[in-house]
C-alpha cells in the first residue's frame, strides 16, 4: 500500500499561476462534488452548466485565492452557490418536484410531538416546501451544511460572510425546518449550530 | 434523526454527472487554461488604470435566468441614459426594419452617435432597473400576483466596490460579494477597451462562455445572446463598443425581429429576440424611434409544461415571464448620486 500525501489545493492553485494547465487537478478532485451539490439544488439539467462554469470562474479568479486555505472546497462551493443563486425560481420548482419524486422511501424518527411515524411523502412535502420558503441566504447556509457537508465555518468562508452571520442563518433555517417537521424538542448538533 | 439528517435523506444519494457532460466541462477548462498566459506576479495584472481586482466571472448561465415567473408589468420608461440620444436620422420618421440585422444596425448607428466620456476608475456607474416578475417563493405561476422591484445600484468603475441602499442607508461593499451579479463580473475596463469591432466582441463573449450551453451551437448562441444582453443593459459603454455589441447580436444564429413587441406600460417597443428551449422567447427591447435599449422581456411563445413537472403549473402561450426595464443609467462621481 502506498500512501502519498496529496498536494494541498492551495499548492495546486499556486502552481497554476505559472502553469495554467495544473488547474485541471482541481477539477479532477472537486468536479463531482460540485456537480452533486448543484444537481441537488437545481436538478441535472442546470447542474451541468453550473458545475462547468464554477471551474471556469475559479480558474479566472485563481490569483485571488487565499492560499492560506489548503482546501479549495469551500471556495468552489461558494462560486457554485453564487451561480445557483441566480436560479431561485428553478430551485423552488425543483424542490417541489423533489418533494414528490425524491429518493426517500421511508423516513423514521422519534419527534417527541409526533405520534408514530409520519408518512414519508408527507415529510418530503413539508420539508421541501419549508426549504423553498426559506430566505435564500438562509437556505444557502443550510444546504451547504446539509448537502455539501461543509462545517458552518466553511459555509461562512464559501459565502464570504462572517462566521457569526452564518451561524445565525443556520440557526434560523433549522428552526424553520424543525417547525415544518414539528420536531420541536430535538437537540441540535452543537458542531454545526453553535 | 434530526432535521439535518432528514434533509440529507431528502437530498438522496450523490447525483452523478453524465460522463459526456463531465468530459465537456473538463475540456472547456483545459481550453481556458491553454489560452491563459502564466501569471508570474501580481504586477502582471496591471491595467492602464493601475492595479485593481479583476473579477472575471463568466456569465454563461445568465440566459437561463429568463426562466422566471410570470410577470405583468408596471413600469416607467427609461430616463435619460447618460448622453444625448438622437433619432437615427434627426427630423425623419424612424425607419421600419425588415429583419433583426437591420434593426440591430439601426441600434448600432444610434449608439455610435451618442456623446461619451470615458469614466475615470474612481467614478461610479449608476443603474436603476425595474424588474417585474412573479411574486412569491418561486416557480412558475399561471397568472398573478406580480411584483415590480426597483433596484438602484452603483458600481465603481475600477471594479473594487458596489453600493446600494439597505434599510435606508447607503452601504458600500467590496465587489467580491456581488460576484453572482452577472454582467458586472466583467471588469468595466475590459469591456470598454474592447475593439469597436463586432467580430472581436463576439470572440470575447465566446471565449468567456465557451464550453457551456450543452455543447451545441444553439446552446452556445443562446448563452452568448443572454450575455451580450446583460453586458448592454448593465453598462454605459463607449459608442463604438456598444455598437459592436449590437452588431455582434446579429451574427448569432436564430436571432429574429419582433416588430410588434409592446412595452407593458403601453409604450411601443420593437425587439430582437431568440427562442430558448423552443418556447421561451427572450427579447431585447428597443425604442422604435431612437433605437435605444429599453430593457428585456421574456415571453412564452408556446404552451409549456416544465420537465420537472409536479403537476402544479404550466405556462400558457403568450404569457410574459419577466420584464426588465432600465430606467436610469449614468456615470457619477460618488455612490448615492443619480446623475
Amino acid at each position: 500500500m502506498t500512501v502519498t500525501a496529496q498536494e494541498p489545493d492551495a499548492a495546486v492553485i499556486g502552481r497554476a499561476l505559472r502553469q495554467p494547465e495544473a488547474f485541471a487537478a482541481l477539477f479532477d478532485r472537486h468536479y463531482r462534488k460540485i456537480y452533486a451539490y448543484a444537481a441537488r439544488r437545481l436538478g441535472a439539467g442546470l447542474a451541468d452548466d453550473i458545475a462547468a462554469e464554477t471551474f471556469l470562474i475559479a480558474f479566472d479568479r485563481r490569483d485571488g485565492y487565499d492560499r492560506t486555505r489548503a482546501d479549495a472546497g469551500p471556495w468552489l462551493y461558494g462560486i457554485a452557490a453564487n451561480l445557483i443563486a441566480r436560479h431561485a425560481r428553478a430551485e423552488a420548482r425543483h424542490l417541489r418536484a423533489l418533494a414528490r419524486t425524491g429518493g426517500v422511501d421511508v423516513v423514521e424518527w422519534d419527534g417527541d410531538e409526533v405520534a408514530g411515524r409520519l408518512d414519508a411523502a408527507a415529510v418530503r412535502d413539508r420539508l421541501a416546501e419549508a426549504l423553498a420558503a426559506l430566505p435564500a441566504t438562509e437556505r444557502e447556509v443550510l444546504l451547504l451544511v446539509a448537502w455539501a457537508g461543509l462545517s458552518c465555518q466553511d459555509a461562512a468562508t464559501a459565502l464570504d460572510i462572517p462566521a457569526g452571520t452564518a451561524r445565525s442563518r443556520l440557526h434560523r433555517a433549522r428552526t424553520q425546518m424543525r417547525a415544518a417537521l414539528t420536531m420541536t424538542n430535538l437537540d441540535l448538533d452543537p458542531e454545526v449550530d453553535e | 434523526m434530526d432535521d439535518l439528517q432528514i434533509l440529507r435523506v431528502l437530498g438522496g444519494t450523490d447525483p452523478v454527472p453524465d460522463p459526456e457532460s463531465e468530459a465537456r466541462a473538463r475540456t472547456a477548462l483545459l481550453t481556458r487554461t491553454q489560452a491563459a498566459p502564466p501569471l508570474p506576479a501580481r504586477a502582471a495584472r496591471r491595467t492602464r488604470w493601475g492595479r485593481f481586482g479583476w473579477r472575471i466571472a463568466v456569465s454563461a448561465v445568465a440566459a437561463a435566468v429568463a426562466i422566471g415567473a410570470l410577470a405583468v408589468a408596471e413600469s416607467t420608461g427609461p430616463a435619460s441614459t447618460g448622453g444625448q440620444v438622437a433619432p437615427v436620422l434627426p427630423g425623419l420618421p424612424a425607419p421600419k426594419p425588415a429583419n433583426a440585422a437591420e434593426a440591430l444596425g439601426y441600434a448600432a448607428d444610434a449608439a455610435a452617435q451618442r456623446s461619451f466620456t470615458m469614466p475615470r476608475p474612481d467614478q461610479w456607474l449608476y443603474l436603476e432597473t425595474k424588474l417585474t416578475s412573479g411574486k412569491g417563493p418561486g416557480g412558475f405561476v399561471t397568472g398573478g400576483p406580480y411584483d415590480t422591484e426597483t433596484s438602484r445600484v452603483w458600481w465603481r468603475i475600477d471594479g473594487a466596490q458596489f453600493a446600494r441602499y439597505s434599510n435606508g442607508k447607503l452601504v458600500v461593499s467590496p465587489m467580491q460579494s456581488a460576484i453572482n451579479d452577472v454582467a458586472h463580473s466583467y471588469p468595466y475596463a475590459e469591456i470598454a477597451n474592447l475593439p469597436a469591432d463586432p467580430d472581436a466582441v463576439l470572440a470575447f463573449v465566446r471565449r468567456k462562455v465557451g464550453g457551456v450551453g450543452g455543447g451545441t451551437r444553439d446552446g452556445e448562441d443562446q448563452i452568448a445572446f443572454g450575455t451580450i444582453n446583460g453586458i448592454l443593459r448593465e453598462n454605459l459603454l463607449p459608442p463604438g463598443v456598444e455598437a459592436a455589441f449590437f452588431r455582434a447580436l446579429g451574427k448569432l444564429s436564430g436571432v429574429t425581429l419582433v416588430p410588434d413587441a409592446v412595452n407593458l406600460d403601453g409604450r411601443p417597443a420593437i425587439a430582437v429576440a431568440r427562442v430558448q428551449e423552443g418556447w421561451l422567447r427572450e427579447e431585447i427591447l428597443l425604442d422604435p424611434q431612437t433605437y435605444r435599449l429599453i430593457g428585456e422581456r421574456s415571453v412564452a411563445i408556446a404552451d409549456h409544461t416544465a420537465r420537472a413537472d409536479d403537476g402544479t403549473w404550466s405556462v400558457k402561450k403568450g404569457t410574459i415571464q419577466r420584464l426588465v426595464v432600465r430606467s436610469a443609467a449614468a456615470i457619477v462621481d460618488a455612490p448615492g448620486q443619480t446623475g
